[in-house]
C-alpha cells in the first residue's frame, strides 16, 4: 500500500475526511431545508425548502458513489496485482517486447494434476490449496493442458518464439 | 468475544444497520404524518423529514456497508499478496503441496 494509507484498508486519511465532510454538507441541507419548510407555509419558500433539502441528498449520494468507486477501485488494483503478480526485474527481451514481466518457466516448475486441463506456476493462486505434481512442459502438452491464463506460464515462452522467428 | 471486541470489529457493519434502521423508521414516520395531513404545505415537512431524511440515512447505511465489504476483501487480498510474496521453500518431491 502506497505512503498515505492506513495500514489495512484501501481509503487515505483525507478521503474519510472527504466523505465525512460531504455527508455532513447533505444532512445540513436537508436539515436546513427541513426548518425553513416547517416555519412558512408559503408555496415558493415551501418549494425552495424542498429543493435545498433534495440538493443535500443529492450531494451525499454522489459523494458517497464517488467514494465507493474509489474503494472499489483500489480493491480491483490490488487484486490484479494478487493475481497476476509483482513485476518483477524482466530480461531484455520481454521489455523489447512488451510482454508481462515474469521469470521463464522451466520444466520443474510447471505443476498441474492429472484431473486438470491446464498446467500452472508453482505459486499460481488457481491451484493454490490443491496437490499437484511438477511436470515438464512437454508432458503437460502430450497431456494436452493449457497454460494457465491467470499465471500465464508460457509466456515468456511467446517472446522467444516471436523474437527467433523474427 | 465480549461485546465491545465485537464492536470495535464490526462497527461499519453495526452503524449501517443502525443507519439503515433509522432510515426506514424515518421513512415510516413520514409516511404516516403525510397520510394524516390533507395539505401540501403541512405534508411538505414530513415529506422532508421522512422521505429525504430517510432516504439519506438508507444511502448512508448502504455506503457504511459496501465500504466495509470493500475493507475486508482489501484486507484478504493483502494477506494473500504477502503469503505469495514470502520467500517460497523449493521441494524436491515430486508432489508439490501448494497449501497456503
Amino acid at each position: 500500500m502506497n505512503g498515505g494509507n492506513h495500514p489495512d484498508t484501501p481509503w487515505r486519511a483525507g478521503e474519510v475526511t472527504s466523505v465525512i465532510m460531504v455527508n455532513l454538507v447533505g444532512l445540513v441541507l436537508i436539515l436546513a431545508g427541513y426548518l425553513v419548510c416547517r416555519a412558512t407555509a408559503e408555496p415558493s419558500r415551501v418549494q425552495l425548502a424542498a429543493s435545498i433539502a433534495a440538493g443535500g441528498l443529492v450531494v451525499t449520494l454522489a459523494g458517497n458513489t464517488v467514494w465507493l468507486f474509489g474503494n472499489l477501485r483500489e480493491v480491483t488494483r490490488l487484486r490484479r496485482q494478487v493475481l497476476l503478480g509483482p513485476a518483477p526485474a524482466a530480461p531484455s527481451s520481454a521489455v523489447v517486447s512488451g510482454a508481462p514481466e515474469r521469470p521463464a518457466p522451466t520444466a520443474s516448475v510447471l505443476v498441474s494434476s492429472p484431473s486438470m486441463s491446464l498446467y500452472h506456476r508453482p505459486e499460481c493462486l488457481m491451484v493454490s490449496g490443491k496437490a499437484v505434481k511438477a511436470t515438464s512442459l512437454a508432458a503437460h502438452r502430450r497431456a494436452r493442458r493449457q497454460p494457465c491464463q491467470v499465471c500465464r506460464p508460457d509466456a515468456e515462452m511467446e517472446v522467444a518464439t516471436t523474437e527467433a522467428t523474427g | 468475544m465480549d461485546f465491545l471486541t465485537i464492536l470495535r470489529i464490526l462497527w461499519d457493519r453495526l452503524a449501517a444497520w443502525v443507519t439503515v434502521l433509522a432510515g426506514l423508521i424515518a421513512v415510516i414516520l413520514g409516511i404516516v404524518g403525510v397520510r394524516d395531513n390533507a395539505y401540501v404545505a403541512a405534508q411538505m415537512p414530513y415529506v422532508i423529514s421522512g422521505g429525504i431524511l430517510g432516504l439519506f440515512l438508507l444511502g448512508l447505511g448502504a455506503t457504511l456497508w459496501l465500504s466495509a465489504d470493500l475493507r475486508d476483501q482489501w484486507r484478504v487480498l493483502l494477506e494473500i499478496r504477502d503469503q505469495r510474496d514470502a520467500p517460497a521453500e523449493v521441494s524436491e518431491e515430486p508432489t508439490i503441496s501448494n497449501a497456503r
